[in-house]
C-alpha cells in the first residue's frame, strides 16, 4: 500500500510503504498512526531534496534494516571512508544538496543514508589544509591572531610534511 | 554562520563528520574556525582520535587533558613490549639488480619505486621494491620526457611519496644565458600514472635564470618538504653550489642564493643552510611571507674549508668511491614531524684526510633562540649555542657513515681515532681505538623513548651505554649523555645502511655476503 509524503512546499510524492520504511520517522510514524490514507507531512524537507532521498530509500529498499543500536566498539573504531559504486553517483551532487540531503536523513533519521553524507564531506576535508578548507566551505577564520598561533603549535605534529 | 551550509549543520551531525576523519585531518580540521574547534574539543572521543594519530606516536602534551590514563598505560605497555625486541628482522630482501648500480644514490625514500637517474635519452625508470608486496622485483615504468614537455636537459628530479609529486629539473642552454627549468607532476602511488598534480595552483613549470655559468652540464638535486623544495644546482665549481627554493603550491620562488655549500630541510618551511662567509655561516630561513632567518657564524674560516655538507633526517649517504660527500643524484627526502638532529659533515683542508664533524643538536634549540629575542638579524656566537644543545665529534680516518631518521641516527660506528672538539686540550681518554668489526649502531635521542625503555632512573641509562660501549669506544659515551641521553641498538656484522621507504625501515648490508636485510625498528607504534 502506498504512503503519502507531503513536503514543504506542498508536493505529494506517493511511495511504497517499503520504501518509506527506510525512515525509521516515517516507519515509527505509520506505526504510531496504523492503517491510514492520512498523508505524512515533512515540514523540513523539500520536493527536490525527497525526490533525491527517495531515490536512495528506492535503490535500497530490500537492504537490511539497521538495528537503531548504536554502532559497536569496533565499528566506528574503522571509521572506514569507503562509499559504494551507486552511492558514490548518487551523493555526487553540489555542496547545497549534499548538506540538505544529510540534514533530511538526519531528520527522517535513516542511518545509512546519514552515513553516506558524512563520509562524503569527510572526503572532502581529508587531504587540505585549514585554508583549504575554509575556501571549499565558505568558511570565514575567525580566530584571533593568539588563539591562531596557539593551534599552529598545536598542530604542528599535523601539518603537511 | 551565513552562507556556509556545513557550519549549519547541527554539531551531533558535525562530529559524525569528523569521526570519519583521520586523526592528523582532524586536528587540521580543528584549526579552520572557533566553532569547528569547540566542536572537537567538546568531544572526548575525537580529542583522543587526534591523540593516536601523534605522527611519533607519543601523546602531546598540548593534549595532556584528554589523554585518559588507561589509554596511557596501553601506550607505555605496548611500547616498552616493542622496545625490548631486537630491531634486527631475518627477512632478507634481494633487490632487482638492474637497480643496484643506482643504488647508491636512491635512499629508497619512496615509497614504492627506486629511481634510476636520468640517462642520455632523458628516461627515468621507476622501480617497485616495495618488500611488503609479493612482486618486488617488478617490472620498471619509464617515466619519459614525452611527459616532460622540456626542452631541456634533464638533471635531477626528486619524489615526495606524500604528495605523489615529482620534480624534474631541466637545464637550458642559450644565447641569452643559462636556465634552469622544474616541472612538477602528480605521480600515483598505486597506478604510476602521470598527471598535473591537484594541490598545484600555480605553475606546473618555473624557470629561473643562472647568475653563474656552469662549466659543464650541471647537476641538480631535489629536496621537498611540504609545499617546498629545495633545488641544489651544482655547476662544477668546486663545492659551491646556487639554491633555488620553490613552493611547487604556488610556483613562488621564495629565494635564488649562490653560492651555498648546501642547504637542508630541517622541517616544513625550515631550511638550514651552510654558505661561505668570512666565516662558514649556518643560516636558519624559515619560509613564508616575510622571510626570516637566524645566522649562526662556525670558528671556521672559509679558507681551510673545502667543502660543507648537511646531514639531516631522514637519509644521505656518503659515497666512500669517490670521496664526495653525496652521490650527485638527486634525491627527495621528507621528514618526519619530530626532527630532533642533523649533523654537518665538513671537509677541511690541511688533513691529511678527510675530517669529519658531526653535530648532534637538538633542532629546538634554534627555536629557543628564536624565542629569547634572537630573532631577525642576531648573529649567535659558537660559544652561545655549544654544548647544552650541541655536541661535535672530530673524527678522522676512513668516514663513518651516517643516516638520520626522525630522532634516531643510525651510525656506521667509526673505525678512526676520535677526540672531541669541546673541551681543549682533547682528554686523553677520549681518543679511542678503531672497531675492528664494523657494526651499525643506532642512537635514538628521542628522550622518550629513552624513558619508556629504562624507566626513569637515569643511572640505568648511562649503564646501558656503557655496557654498550664500554671497552671498545669511550666517545659516545663521554660525549653524549650528559645532556642528550639515547638509546643504542647494535647491529652487528652490518655494513652501510640505509633508510627505506616505511618509517623505521633500513636495508643492512650484511659483510661478507651480497645479502642485505632489512631492518625494522618499528618500535614505536601506537595502541590502536
Amino acid at each position: 500500500m502506498p504512503v503519502l509524503l507531503v513536503t514543504s512546499d506542498n508536493e505529494q510524492f506517493r511511495v511504497e510503504k517499503v520504501v518509506a520504511q527506510r525512515s525509521v520517522l516515517i516507519k515509527n510514524m505509520l506505526e504510531d498512526v496504523g492503517e491510514s490514507d492520512q498523508p505524512i507531512p515533512l515540514p523540513n524537507v523539500t520536493a527536490p531534496v525527497l525526490k533525491k532521498v527517495l531515490e536512495y530509500c528506492d535503490h535500497h529498499q530490500t537492504d537490511p534494516l539497521p538495528t537503531g543500536d548504536e554502532p559497536s566498539a569496533d565499528e566506528s573504531r574503522k571509521r572506514t571512508t569507503d562509499i559504494s559504486e551507486w552511492d558514490q553517483k548518487f551523493i555526487t551532487v553540489d555542496q547545497e544538496m549534499l548538506f540538505e540531503i544529510i540534514l533530511a536523513a538526519n531528520y527522517l533519521d535513516i542511518k545509512p543514508l546519514l552515513d553516506v553524507g558524512c563520509k562524503t564531506v569527510a572526503n572532502m576535508i581529508k587531504g587540505k589544509s585549514p585554508e583549504e578548507i575554509r575556501k571549499l566551505f565558505n568558511i570565514v577564520n575567525d580566530f584571533t591572531p593568539e588563539e591562531e598561533a596557539q593551534i599552529k603549535k598545536e598542530n604542528e605534529w599535523a601539518e603537511d610534511r | 554562520m551565513e552562507g556556509c551550509p556545513l557550519l549549519s549543520l547541527p554539531s551531533e551531525i558535525l562530529c559524525g563528520v569528523i569521526r570519519f576523519l583521520p586523526p592528523i585531518y582532524i586536528a587540521r580540521f580543528r584549526a579552520v574556525c572557533t566553532q569547528i574547534k569547540d566542536n572537537i574539543d567538546h568531544s572526548p572521543e575525537l580529542k583522543r582520535l587526534i591523540e593516536l594519530g601523534i605522527k611519533g606516536y607519543q601523546p602531546s602534551r598540548y593534549f595532556s587533558g584528554c589523554w585518559s590514563e588507561e589509554i596511557h598505560e596501553r601506550f607505555l605497555e605496548s611500547q616498552r613490549r616493542l622496545l625490548t625486541m631486537t630491531p634486527i628482522s631475518t627477512e632478507t630482501h634481494s633487490l632487482p639488480a638492474r637497480s643496484m648500480a643506482y643504488d647508491d644514490g636512491l635512499q629508497g625514500c619512496c615509497p614504492s619505486g627506486l629511481f634510476v637517474p636520468p640517462g642520455n635519452s632523458g628516461n627515468i625508470d621507476l622501480i617497485d621494491i616495495m618488500p611488503y608486496r609479493s612482486h618486488s622485483v617488478a617490472k620498471p615504468i619509464t617515466w619519459s620526457q614525452e611527459y616532460g614537455r622540456s626542452t631541456g636537459t634533464p638533471i635531477g628530479y626528486g619524489l615526495s611519496p606524500r604528495e605523489g609529486l615529482m620534480v624534474v629539473v631541466y637545464f637550458h642552454e642559450s644565447d641569452q644565458g643559462m636556465e634552469m627549468e622544474a616541472q612538477f607532476q602528480a605521480l600515483s602511488p598505486t597506478s604510476h600514472d602521470i598527471t598535473p598534480h591537484p594541490r598545484i595552483i600555480g605553475a606546473e613549470s618555473i624557470s629561473t635564470r643562472l647568475t653563474r655559468t656552469a662549466l659543464g652540464l650541471p647537476s641538480a638535486m631535489v629536496d621537498i618538504c611540504g609545499d617546498d623544495v629545495i633545488i641544489k644546482l651544482n655547476l662544477n665549481r668546486g663545492g659551491q653550489e646556487t639554491l633555488w627554493i620553490i613552493s611547487w603550491v604556488s610556483g613562488i620562488t621564495h629565494l635564488v642564493m649562490d653560492p651555498i655549500y648546501d642547504a637542508r630541510f630541517l622541517g616544513p618551511g625550515k631550511v638550514l643552510i651552510v654558505s661561505p662567509s668570512e666565516c662558514v655561516q649556518l643560516s636558519l630561513l624559515y619560509l613564508g611571507k616575510n622571510l626570516e632567518s637566524l645566522r649562526f657564524a662556525l670558528p671556521i674560516p672559509v679558507s681551510v674549508a673545502s667543502g660543507f655538507t648537511l646531514v639531516t633526517s631522514p637519509a644521505a649517504r656518503y659515497n666512500a668511491a669517490t670521496q664526495e660527500p653525496f652521490e650527485r643524484h638527486s634525491l627527495a627526502w621528507e621528514f618526519d614531524c619530530h626532527l630532533d638532529i642533523c649533523a654537518l659533515r665538513l671537509r677541511v683542508d690541511g688533513y691529511s684526510q678527510e675530517a669529519l664533524y658531526l653535530i648532534v643538536m637538538r633542532v629546538q634549540s634554534f627555536e629557543a633562540f628564536r624565542r629569547q629575542g634572537n630573532s631577525g638579524e642576531g648573529l649567535i656566537s659558537w660559544d652561545a649555542w655549544g654544548p647544552q644543545s650541541t655536541r661535535w665529534f672530530e673524527i678522522s680516518g676512513p668516514s663513518p657513515g651516517f643516516t638520520i631518521y626522525g630522532s634516531q641516527l643510525y651510525w656506521d660506528l667509526p673505525r678512526g681515532v676520535a677526540r672531541t672538539l669541546f673541551g681543549s686540550p682533547p682528554h686523553p681518554e677520549s681518543f679511542v681505538e678503531a672497531y675492528n668489526i664494523r657494526s651499525v649502531a643506532i642512537l635514538d635521542f628521542n628522550p622518550r623513548n629513552m624513558t619508556l625503555a629504562f624507566g626513569t632512573d637515569q643511572s640505568a641509562q648511562w649503564r646501558l651505554c656503557r655496557d654498550t660501549w664500554e671497552d671498545e669506544n669511550h666517545l659516545l659515551t663521554r660525549m653524549v649523555t650528559c645532556s642528550l641521553p639515547f638509546v643504542i641498538y647494535e647491529v652487528p656484522q652490518a655494513g652501510w645502511s640505509r633508510a627505506m621507504a616505511h618509517e623505521g625501515s633500513y636495508i643492512v648490508d650484511i659483510l661478507g655476503t651480497n645479502a642485505q636485510q632489512t631492518l625494522r625498528v618499528r618500535s614505536f607504534v601506537p595502541p590502536l
